[in-house]
């Protein structure tokens, strides 16, 4: 389990253009992705390969993260990821 | 190359996805990407990490792309211009700025983290905005604070609670610190920048305002929704008489340098230095309009 994610937390919202990105610990050693969205058939691998970018980034290897999409572009996903991991490695409650 | 305008600054919610990808579309001359006033407290990280997305990611064509960062005295502050700066925003408009002091501690701030990035230093502008009594009576030392320094805008509803008055149709309350920037900015060569108008749905009142703006002295206008951008650029924009005017100003005025003439007149009025330039100006704003911008070409 990954020490890094310490709770629960969430970005971005449902509005359209927007995603709302879900994170919690995993109990497992991996990223946990469940991506729901419209254009998921097109776009799916590289929306995967874009979160997974982006834990990588941040050191993240493990945790259980759910990803409501609305047409989000790459680069809100990205920031709404970043945003989620960020929240949820930190002690404090943001929202 | 014509001196860049910024009679619109368009400004967009700085954790809406959405807005923020269409605002180009618009043209305004400037886009302001907000992180204060448009941001809840619990969304200020949100904001800021989009915002930064956007500004690695998104082609914002020819606008001049700004970002509004919390005050100096909040505790977004250092995050802000931290997380700003490799992202290369055009400037950054500082919210609440009420003294020298406020703008000196940024600038030395987006020094620091320029060289951290590798950005030269002074890369990044300043944009004051004056929103307070005390920010309005320290204008003019606010507005030589910074060689980064490019404009200085007003703002008119946190104004009107520190004077404890209500804006009223009018502006009564406002004429005396509309003008205090104004002389500020122009006295240091920046540009003065007006407040909001917040009746989005009343063109006709928004006009009105622009004029009255423009008569002030403000080279531009703050905006809160796209619709008011057109109004804004035609109210600025000298009409194709006051340019033909212009242009004979200046072709005259070139003839008697070159002749060695003394006084010239006009459409028998004289024309003498002030005259002229404002004829450059008239000029220099019409072919700005016509070039659109080129913010990216600076």
């Amino acid at each position: 389990m990954s020490t890094l994610i310490k709770r629960c937390a969430q970005a971005g919202s449902l509005e359209s253009g927007d995603a709302l990105v879900q994170v919690a610990p995993s109990d497992g050693e991996k990223l946990a992705l469940h991506i729901k969205s419209k254009v998921g058939p097109r776009f799916s691998k590289s929306m995967h390969e874009s979160v997974h970018a982006v834990a990588e980034e941040l050191g993240v290897t493990a945790a259980a993260v759910e990803i409501v999409d609305r047409g989000a572009l790459d680069f809100v996903l990205r920031a709404r990821v970043t945003t989620a991991l960020r929240r949820a490695m930190e002690a404090e409650i943001h929202e | 190359m014509s001196k860049p305008l910024r009679r619109s600054m368009l400004f967009v919610p700085g954790n809406n996805p959405a807005l923020i990808v269409d605002a180009p579309v618009f043209l305004p001359d400037s886009i302001i990407l907000d992180l204060e006033d448009a941001v809840t407290v619990n969304q200020k990280d949100a904001a800021r990490e989009l915002v930064v997305h956007a500004l690695r990611t998104l082609d914002f064509g020819s606008c001049e792309v700004c970002v509004r960062i919390n005050g100096r005295h909040t505790p977004f502050f250092t995050d802000d211009v931290r997380t700003l700066v490799p992202a290369r925003p055009h400037a950054l408009r500082l919210a609440m700025v009420e003294s020298a002091e406020d703008i000196v501690c940024l600038d030395e701030l987006l020094g620091r983290c320029e060289s951290e990035a590798g950005l030269p230093v002074g890369a990044i502008k300043i944009m004051a905005a004056i929103e307070t009594a005390k920010g309005v009576v320290n204008a003019p030392s606010i507005s030589l604070a910074s060689p980064r320094l490019v404009a200085m805008s007003f703002g008119a509803e946190d104004f009107t609670n520190s004077i404890q008055s209500e804006r009223t149709p009018q502006g009564q309350e406002l004429l005396f610190a509309r003008t205090a920037v104004v002389l500020a900015a122009r006295a240091a060569g920046i540009d003065p920048i007006d407040t909001v108008f917040s009746l989005v749905d009343d063109d006709t009142g928004f006009r009105a305002d622009v004029r009255v703006a423009k008569q002030l002295g403000f080279a531009g206008k703050s905006c809160v929704h796209p619709r008011q951008i057109a109004l804004v650029h035609d109210v600025f924009r000298p009409t194709p008489e006051e340019v033909h005017r212009a242009e004979r100003v200046l072709a005259a005025y070139t003839k008697a340098l070159q002749q060695g003439t003394g006084v010239i007149a006009v459409d028998g009025r004289m024309v003498d230095g002030p005259i002229v330039t404002k004829a450059q100006r008239i000029v220099d704003i019409a072919n700005s309009s016509k070039n659109s911008q080129n913010w990216r070409a600076q």
